[in-house]
């Protein structure tokens, strides 16, 4: 089961729509299910700065198709929705608000997470003023033909109420930007949005916070007034107009004709099949009647390669979430050669050998599908680095107590938590020599009580979320987080000073080496927050789906020039 | 029944032979009732694996990439190996200690309790017999699975809360049989005649009724282990049991999506280690019902 | 009789109201799981929080909380999901034919086949097919539910290539080919496994029956060995078989979440499962309601089926 809690949201971008949901419980992990994080694509390793073809802060043109070739235009992609949507609200499912998000609705801007650089969407033009004031400068563009917007124009005061709105509603202003730098908005004409803020943040454009796919969707005025209409029906100014579904399940999109960019989208229609068991969905995709998937493990991959071999089309796929061992940062652990020698005791390979049957990367606190991550060559000479005579010695001279027992934390039920820790407690048993026992906690007691309320004697382990912006990642490294203190009670104030200053950087490249900047100090440090590795998962996509943007993650979805060439 | 051998006084009434020696007579019901042996056994091997799994298991059973992860059975792994390297086998010989605890505490501490209440409801009656009954009702109304997810949401998934929703269900379930055959116990003849020679209640109850129940108690019990563990492996496999290994939490999760891509040996030997242990409690259980009462021959 | 029935059906909502105070007050209690946290992130703020726990009514004294939702039930209102905010009963009312499919052709299998066993073992006792069918009731009383489902997914697919269709739901009624096809082979492996304690108690009951001298009276009249066994053996034997099936249906409570589990159908369950594990509270509190009565209504009718079958019982 797509276990739907704050903590998991962020996960399915592609998988929402390449659909990797399930619905058992313990069958699957909880939140990566499938094992599957989100997948930002970035397929190319080392290179940090902008993929290939990528020109940050335009738009991507897609995989080019043969020379010559006719974008057929009456074609009809079938994707797979892994579970049932307990509704179709975008406001009270999160499954939802994202698929709509990348589908029937619009959005002034998105900002890409592999080059961190704001693109502007609905918006002409974007102007910062200040720091608390920039403007928006709307294109024309006109809603879906259906009631109450009837395809009128797209004005100001629709932004307006649609992002006022979205700021009220609890589940899904799921950053606090939206509570607390978020202010309000003045439309002095229908083509003119002026964003006032409360606060400083640099990272205000990014999908995390105001290019959230979910709360910056643009709805018509009458239907952000009263959000309880989207329980039934749904309308937008996206390349896709809502057509029917079923009971939350076998979704049906037909292209919307007055789409902005005209001559787009070159889709007639898009149809979801709601299959739950992925044994199903493989075959499904392997009957066509899906044409593309997310693949849960190698195994999968090499039987599709072996049934199809040139037909299709494999990308891999970064996953955002690193998985982390946490040390406490106070009493034994306060001192830096003992968190040290945990750095340099874990076996990153070993981790990805059987965590990920091998297909992971070694990761730094920011993972490696952000412009603003470490590169490969720093991440293995940092904290990809394993040196078990070293971590020993460090550890004796600490005169860390290794007579006492320990214990490691993890989330039930939910089998990739739980194998994590038995791999971090093997290794620290056989590199260290410690005693180590596992302490199994229900996710609501783990989140709030040992993980908020850092109440655990010595490990936590766990999958970071998925997020959508760097800052988030690092922002484990303050006094505070959220309002919190530190959980592992580390408190260092160069790390916190430096999270508080990259927020406040507003130029990109600066802010970038802000991060990098940071991510080195952190390990020279041992900060308690030790990343491992990240998963690497892949999509199988039929040839016949031609002109598709691959290796940018989300930003892909925003694609208007995909189409289905059967022949 | 006394052993009588014959008479040292003068009389001689009537010549009854000595019985056998206790190995002869245990000799003779274990060609009787082989099946029964053999249950014995499985359940001897698995109180011994349970107690010793840990230092018997070829390889430590949470120790990583002791081969090929997911390699299938062979002769230095019989039973394969699962995702993460572990030995199948060694964790199948550790598994047995967490069912073991599981299913033998809760036996004892639920069907035990059960059965003396209801040997004492039986017997004494009024009050005790109504408050038993009445709360057997309003638990069965509370379907187990609930009442588990109740205590496991107050205490935590962690032993207690299994061994106390399975101690709950294995209280009420011999209640009622131990209860039926007690009220039968204290009307046979016996008991009004030693009431007639002058024995207080609690001496009957006590030197008679109890021991004369006893043998249904244990065959209760025994049949109880094989439901203990059958309910405790099924509560690991939704993933909602305790942390620590087991065999029913071996079937669940990634391996079993593994096994659907073929990799049956990591749930199917867990899953043979768990019926070969309730068949062995059943057939125990069955064997022991025919040496002691035919009545309750099934 | 009808004082008995009466009396017995006055104790269903005591002990109906006992189960769901129970339920109520568990889940609330200060040490359980806090609902909120399955909304929460790093970034919420303890205003957020606290607004979430508004909308969730949370906020309130557990009494008040409570009282309001005795009362809402009681009018027919089962509250929304903390999830998603959608009404609870449309959500129940799509999954709850799930279930009782499962129900009626676990339940039916498990009777047919367990009756048929007894009968044929009962009838020709200490032949070579009473020692098979006892053999195979034995190893179906020990081999886990779960198991027998995993092995029908598994060994298929190695031996054959062949996998069972599984997920998904088409009512019987749309599609019956596809339903069936989706339900029978694990309905019919689950009836196997409970019809093995059938089967020993139709045998042991009609074993008994078979000693009784009313039976030699009606082989004596004349009356064909088949008839006498239907006729009089297994209505002699009926009371404790309809025992034993309620005993199987409050079992299938259980027996069909391990069903939905391992085919990923969407039942109640299921439903159950994920809400409890996400602490939804409206969800939980109804659905355990809901099995109370249906398992008190059941063994009621069967209790008071026992007057029916057989004439001699009287309720005082």
């Amino acid at each position: 089961m797509e276990r739907d809690n704050y903590w998991t949201r962020r996960v399915a971008r592609r998988r929402v729509l390449g659909g990797a949901g399930t619905v058992a419980l313990g069958a699957s992990a909880w939140a990566l299910a499938g094992c599957g994080d989100d997948d930002d694509d970035n397929g190319n390793g080392g290179d940090q700065t902008s993929g290939p073809g990528v020109n940050p802060g335009t738009q991507t043109p897609p995989t080019p198709t043969a020379a010559g070739e006719v974008i057929k235009k009456d074609g009809t992609l079938n994707l797979r929705q892994g579970a049932i949507y307990a509704s179709i609200n975008p406001y009270s499912g999160l499954d939802s608000g994202l698929l709509w998000g990348f589908t029937i609705f619009d959005h002034l801007w998105y900002t890409p997470l592999d080059t961190g650089i704001r693109e502007n969407f609905l918006a002409a033009s974007i102007e910062q003023q200040d720091p608390l004031h920039f403007t928006v400068k709307l294109q024309d563009s006109v809603f879906h033909a259906k009631a109450p917007a009837n395809g009128r124009a797209v004005k100001a005061s629709d932004v307006k109420a649609s992002l006022e709105s979205a700021a009220k509603q609890t589940k899904i202003s799921n950053s606090s930007w939206w509570t607390q730098i978020f202010d309000h908005i003045e439309t002095p004409d229908d083509k003119t949005v002026n964003f006032i803020l409360k606060k400083v943040d640099a990272w205000g454009f990014s999908s995390t916070n105001g290019g959230s796919p979910i709360a910056s969707s643009i709805l018509p005025e009458e239907i952000a007034k009263d959000p309880t209409f989207m329980d039934k029906d749904l309308v937008g100014s996206g390349r896709f107009q809502f057509v029917s579904h079923e009971n939350g399940a076998n979704f049906k999109l037909k292209r919307h004709e007055k789409w902005r960019v005209s001559g787009e989208p070159y889709l007639a229609n898009q149809n979801y099949k709601l299959i739950q068991e992925q044994a199903a969905a493989l075959a499904a995709f392997s009957a066509k009647e899906i044409d593309t998937l997310a693949l849960t493990n190698k195994l999968e991959r090499e039987d599709l390669e072996k049934k199809h071999g040139k037909d299709i089309v494999v990308d891999s796929v970064d996953s955002r979430a690193v998985w982390l061992v946490q040390t406490r940062g106070d009493g034994a652990f306060a001192d830096e050669r003992v968190r040290r020698a945990i750095y340099l005791a874990l076996d990153r390979k070993e981790m990805i050998t059987l965590m990920a049957l091998g297909e992971g990367k070694m990761s730094g606190p920011v993972p490696p599908a952000f412009g603003e991550s470490l590169s490969a060559a720093d991440i293995e000479a940092t904290y990809g680095k394993s040196d078990v005579a070293q971590a020993k010695q460090l550890l004796t001279q600490s005169g860390f107590d290794t007579s006492k027992e320990y214990s490691i934390k993890y989330i039930v039920p939910g089998d990739p938590y739980q194998q994590f820790a038995q791999i971090v407690k093997s290794q620290l048993e056989k590199n260290l020599g410690l005693k180590i026992k596992l302490i199994g906690e229900d996710f609501g007691k783990w989140l709030s009580q040992s993980l908020y309320g850092s109440d655990y004697d010595s490990f936590i382990t766990y999958p970071t979320l998925a997020y959508d912006d760097p800052s988030s990642y690092i922002g484990a490294y303050g006094k505070t987080i959220g309002g919190r203190p530190n959980w592992a009670g580390y408190v260092d104030d160069e790390l916190d000073g430096l999270v508080t200053k990259q927020k406040e950087i507003l130029d990109d490249k600066e802010r970038r080496a802000a991060v990098q900047a940071l991510q080195k100090r952190a390990f020279e440090k041992a900060a308690p927050f030790i990343p491992t590795i990240i998963r690497v998962t892949n999509d199988a996509t039929w040839a016949y789906v031609k002109g598709r943007v691959v290796g940018r993650g989300s930003y892909g979805l925003f694609n208007g020039k995909v189409y289905v060439d059967k022949g | 029944m006394a052993t009588q051998t014959a008479s040292t006084s003068g009389f001689d009434w009537a010549y009854v032979p000595a019985r056998p020696g206790w190995a002869r007579r245990m000799a003779r019901l274990a060609r009787h009732h082989p099946a029964g042996v053999f249950g014995l056994l499985v359940l001897v091997v698995f109180v011994v694996l349970g107690l010793f799994g840990e230092h018997l298991a070829p390889y430590p059973p949470d120790e990583l990439s002791v081969g090929t992860p997911l390699e299938g059975p062979s002769l230095a792994h019989p039973a394969g190996l699962n995702n993460l390297g572990q030995d199948v086998f060694s964790r199948i010989v550790a598994g047995a200690r967490i069912s073991l605890i599981i299913s033998f505490t809760a036996v004892f501490l639920g069907a035990g309790s059960g059965a003396f209440l209801g040997i004492l409801g039986g017997y004494f009656g009024r009050w005790i017999d109504y408050i038993v009954q009445r709360s057997g009702e309003a638990f069965a109304a509370f379907p187990g699975l609930v009442l588990f997810l109740m205590l496991r949401t107050a205490f935590g998934p962690n032993l207690k809360t299994i061994i106390i929703s399975i101690g709950i269900g294995a209280l009420f379930g011999g209640n009622r049989i131990l209860r039926g055959q007690t009220i039968i116990e204290r009307n046979q003849i016996y008991v009004e005649a030693a009431r007639a020679v002058g024995c207080s209640e609690w001496r009957i109850f006590l030197r008679h009724i109890i021991p004369n129940l006893l043998p249904l108690v244990v065959v209760i019990m025994s049949g109880a282990i094989g439901a203990a563990i059958l309910a405790e492996s099924a509560l690991a496999f939704l993933g909602l049991g305790p942390t620590e290994a087991s065999w029913g939490r071996d079937m669940s999760g990634s391996n079993l999506t593994y096994a659907r891509s073929g990799y049956w040996h990591v749930v199917v030997f867990p899953g043979i280690a768990i019926s070969l242990v309730v068949l062995g409690s059943n057939l125990l259980g069955d064997a022991l019902r025919d040496i002691w009462d035919p009545r309750l021959r099934k | 009789m009808r004082q008995y029935a009466l009396r017995r059906l006055s104790y269903v909502p005591l002990i109906v109201a006992v189960v769901s105070i129970l339920t109520f007050f568990t889940l609330r209690l200060p040490f359980a799981t806090d609902p909120v946290t399955q909304y929460t992130n790093q970034n919420t703020t303890k205003e957020q929080e606290e607004a979430i726990r508004a909308e969730l009514g949370l906020d309130k004294p557990v009494l008040e909380q409570f009282v309001v939702w005795i009362g809402d039930v009681l009018r027919g209102d089962l509250g929304e999901t903390f999830r998603s905010g959608q009404p609870v009963w449309p959500e129940i009312q799509r999954r709850w034919p799930v279930n009782l499919e499962i129900l009626l052709l676990s339940v039916g299998f498990s009777t047919i086949f367990g009756i048929a066993f007894g009968v044929i073992t009962a009838v020709r006792q200490n032949s070579p097919v009473d020692y098979g069918f006892r053999v195979f009731a034995v190893f179906g009383q020990s081999i886990p539910d779960f198991f027998l489902l995993i092995l029908l997914i598994v060994l298929p697919s190695i031996w054959w290539n062949y996998s069972p269709p599984v997920g998904g739901h088409v009512s019987f009624f749309e599609d019956p080919w596809t339903n069936l096809r989706l339900y029978l082979p694990p309905t019919i492996l689950l009836g196997i496994g409970g019809a093995a304690s059938m089967m020993r108690l139709t045998r042991s009951t009609l074993l008994e029956v078979f000693r009784q001298d009313y039976m030699r009276t009606a082989r004596a009249k004349g009356l064909a060995g088949r008839d006498v066994v239907v006729a009089h053996g297994l209505r002699n034997s009926l009371i404790p078989i309809v025992t034993l099936l309620g005993g199987h249906v409050t079992a299938l409570f259980f027996g069909s979440l391990i069903l939905e589990q391992v085919f990923s159908i969407n039942g109640l369950g299921q439903f159950f499962l994920v809400s409890a594990a996400t602490s939804d509270f409206p969800v939980v509190q109804f659905l355990v309601l809901y099995s109370a009565v249906v398992i008190m209504t059941m063994n009621l009718l069967i209790d008071l089926s026992y007057a029916l079958i057989d004439p001699r019982v009287k309720y005082s």
